[in-house]
């Protein structure tokens, strides 16, 4: 079983920090926006009222000093505070009869035909314009820069800017803290569980905290399940160990029986050859049962798998040689492509059984004329055994059910094998880390790949 | 030539005892740890065939016992268990074989044989025959009266393995194991493959037939 690394945008911290920094950095835009538009509005409240404030006083003085004396006073004023930002206009029906300041062209068609004391809002090209009519023929227009308000709202903006960058790393920061302490402890946990599964080494457990927060749960859960995993293979040891035993003495006294009775007795051929018969039909049996055996130890992980350093390349070749003669005699012909000096470490007995079983398929299912192509290669990490055939091919809606136990293809092949092979060669490439593939066409042949990694 | 045979299992130690007893061994049984410890204080013996799982007392600490009393007689385990650890650990505390149940005849006389002559000395064979079949480990040549027969590497392998146990049984085991130096279950009839071959060049020309087949066993060379 594989457990791969998560890619870094599946990890929980990263998508923890996402999402933290997501609404934190959500809310603060919003509270940005709130405030942004709340002294937007404030300002520009404030503005208009102090306009009008200004409109009105200019109004009173209208009317106690006519128009000269409020136009006297407007010059000093402005001479006296030097007001750049603003402006001031006097309008005699549509004409304009004075001026200080910016010159903006007002449009005046709205307010022409109003009674005095009737007001408009405008904002022309940077300035907030008030049109107030003096009186019926007499029209004030005051303006005055945005640029004061804008230049706070500027600011404003500035600060914001300034702080959410510094709340994103923050936040950031604080995403990384909160997240490094959960998945410390679950990365803990996961290690220790990837080991346990590798090593098949099941006295070991997860470390518990005791903090009884929910990853101490899962620990305790985690171990729970180990304990009962422990128990089930001990239990498989035992039975498989007791089957062995239990199983195997009588098979040896029927065997020893048979022997001594075709060895020492003179009696005639028929007979001898019928007990021939019964003691081979017992050595599938017992091949059988051992296969088995074998088999479901290797799944459960209760077979302690050898690791010796083996030269492949040569026990494949040997294999190889072995076969062709066979395959010769069968009108098979076995080819071999083998790299030299490809060193595994491996269970030597199981893996050469293994590739062996493969082998023997690939002549066994084969045509007359046909051809095994054998090929062993190293591919940057990997080992690539390759046993390819020219030979009957798996149906697809069978090619599924190739590695299940007492499987065979064509029940009424009649071919010797117990449809064990498989199934032991595909528990012990993955007993091994490795991977077995199967590729067939009927009627064309059959290609088998087992991928080892080379530790 | 005497054996001992320490196994719980009455059966098979009966019949293990008759065949040991048709060639020339006085066979002791014993069928628990603490009579083969009782055995192993009262005499020497040639060979001791031991099985590992014994009520009273396990075969393991027997082997250690006889170890310990520096018994030089050379140990045959039998065992039910096939893991090689088991194997191993046994080889480790003194065994000198080991075989696992169920087991051959012609498999267990081998290996009695070979752990027998293990401490003989060997002399230097150049040439071997049988009957009128000779075959010259020099020259890699193998004649049968006087007519020469052309047999690759390994059917000279395999001829020349037959011709040492003439007129034993050898198994297809027996055969993998020592002729194509596979030491693993292997799920083919290649050793019949490979036989057949043989007869083909050694017998089929030739009214005696040497090479036989024993059903359910393997093979035999033997002169009729």
């Amino acid at each position: 079983m594989s457990l791969k690394v998560a890619k870094f945008y599946k990890k929980i911290a990263f998508r923890v920090i996402l999402l933290y920094t997501g609404i934190i950095f959500l809310s603060f835009l919003i509270l940005f926006f709130m405030v942004y538009s709340f002294f937007e509005a404030y300002l520009d409240n404030r503005t208009k009222e102090q306009l009008l404030e200004k409109a009105k006083s200019y109004k009173i003085l209208y009317k106690q000093e006519k128009l000269d004396g409020l136009l006297k006073q407007i010059k000093k004023e402005t001479e006296i505070l030097n007001m750049s930002d603003q402006f001031f206009k006097v309008y005699k029906d549509e004409k304009e009869i004075f001026t200080v300041g910016e010159f903006i062209s007002i449009p005046l068609k709205e307010v022409i035909d109003k009674k005095p004391d009737y007001y408009l809002f405008k904002t022309i090209n940077n300035y907030y314009v008030l049109i107030y009519k003096l009186s019926n023929r007499y029209t004030l227009v005051i303006g005055k820069s945005t640029f004061s308000n804008n230049k706070l709202l500027n600011r404003l903006q500035d600060i914001f800017f300034i702080s959410s960058t510094i709340t994103f790393f923050i936040s950031v920061i604080g995403g990384l803290f909160l997240t490094a302490t959960i998945t410390r402890k679950l990365k803990k946990i996961s290690e220790t569980a990837k080991d346990i599964s590798s090593s098949m080494d099941l006295n070991r457990r997860v470390k518990t905290t005791g903090s009884g927060d929910e990853i101490d749960d899962l620990a305790t859960v985690i171990n729970t399940l180990l304990d009962r995993i422990q128990i089930l293979v001990n239990t498989i040891k035992e039975t498989s160990e007791s089957i062995a035993h239990d199983l195997k003495t009588p098979i040896a006294r029927i065997r020893s029986s048979i022997e001594n009775a075709i060895i020492r007795n003179n009696m005639p051929k028929e007979c001898s050859d019928l007990l021939g018969y019964v003691l081979e039909e017992t050595e599938i049996i017992n091949q059988m049962i051992a296969d088995l055996l074998t088999i479901s130890k290797i799944e459960s992980g209760a077979y302690k798998l050898k690791s010796e350093k083996m030269n492949l390349s040569e026990s494949v070749l040997k294999l190889c040689q072995l076969f062709k003669d066979y395959g010769t005699s069968k009108k098979v012909k076995v080819e071999c492509d083998i790299e030299e000096n490809i060193e595994i470490e491996a269970d030597p007995k199981l893996l050469s059984r293994a590739i062996a079983n493969l082998i023997d398929n690939a002549i066994k299912f084969n045509m007359e004329n046909g051809k095994v192509m054998i090929s062993l290669k190293r591919e940057e990490d990997k080992i690539v055994i390759q046993i390819e055939d020219t030979g009957l091919g798996i149906p697809e809606d069978k090619i599924d059910k190739i590695f299940e136990k007492f499987f065979m293809v064509d029940e009424s092949r009649s071919v010797y094998g117990s449809g064990l092979g498989l199934s032991l060669v595909k528990a012990v490439i993955e007993a091994h880390k490795g991977q077995i593939k199967v590729f067939s066409k009927e009627g064309e042949g059959t290609t088998f790949k087992v991928i080892l990694p080379v530790g | 030539m005497k054996a001992l045979l320490i196994e719980d299992d009455k059966i098979l130690s009966d019949q293990i005892k008759r065949r040991l007893e048709d060639l020339e061994f006085d066979v002791y049984q014993a069928f628990d740890g603490e009579e083969a410890v009782g055995y192993l204080d009262y005499d020497t013996y040639d060979i001791i065939i031991l099985d590992l799982m014994l009520p009273k007392i396990h075969g393991y600490q027997i082997l250690e016992k006889i170890k310990t009393k520096n018994i030089k007689t050379p140990v045959l385990i039998l065992s039910a268990k096939s893991d090689v650890e088991d194997k191993v650990k046994g080889l480790s505390i003194g065994a000198d074989d080991y075989l696992t149940k169920p087991f051959s005849f012609p498999e267990l006389i081998a290996r009695i044989n070979a752990l027998l002559r293990r401490s003989k000395k060997f002399e230097d064979v150049t040439n071997l025959k049988y009957g009128d079949l000779t075959i010259d480990l020099i020259k890699k040549e193998v004649r049968r009266g006087d007519k020469k027969i052309d047999l690759t590497a390994k059917e000279f392998d395999l001829l020349k393995y037959l011709v040492e146990n003439a007129e034993k049984i050898v198994t297809r085991n027996m055969i993998l194991e020592n002729v194509f130096d596979i030491n693993f279950d292997i799920e083919s009839n290649i050793v019949d493959v490979h036989i057949h071959r043989l007869r083909e060049k050694v017998d089929k020309k030739f009214d005696r037939k040497l090479i036989h087949t024993v059903r359910g066993f393997g093979y035999v060379l033997k002169g009729s």
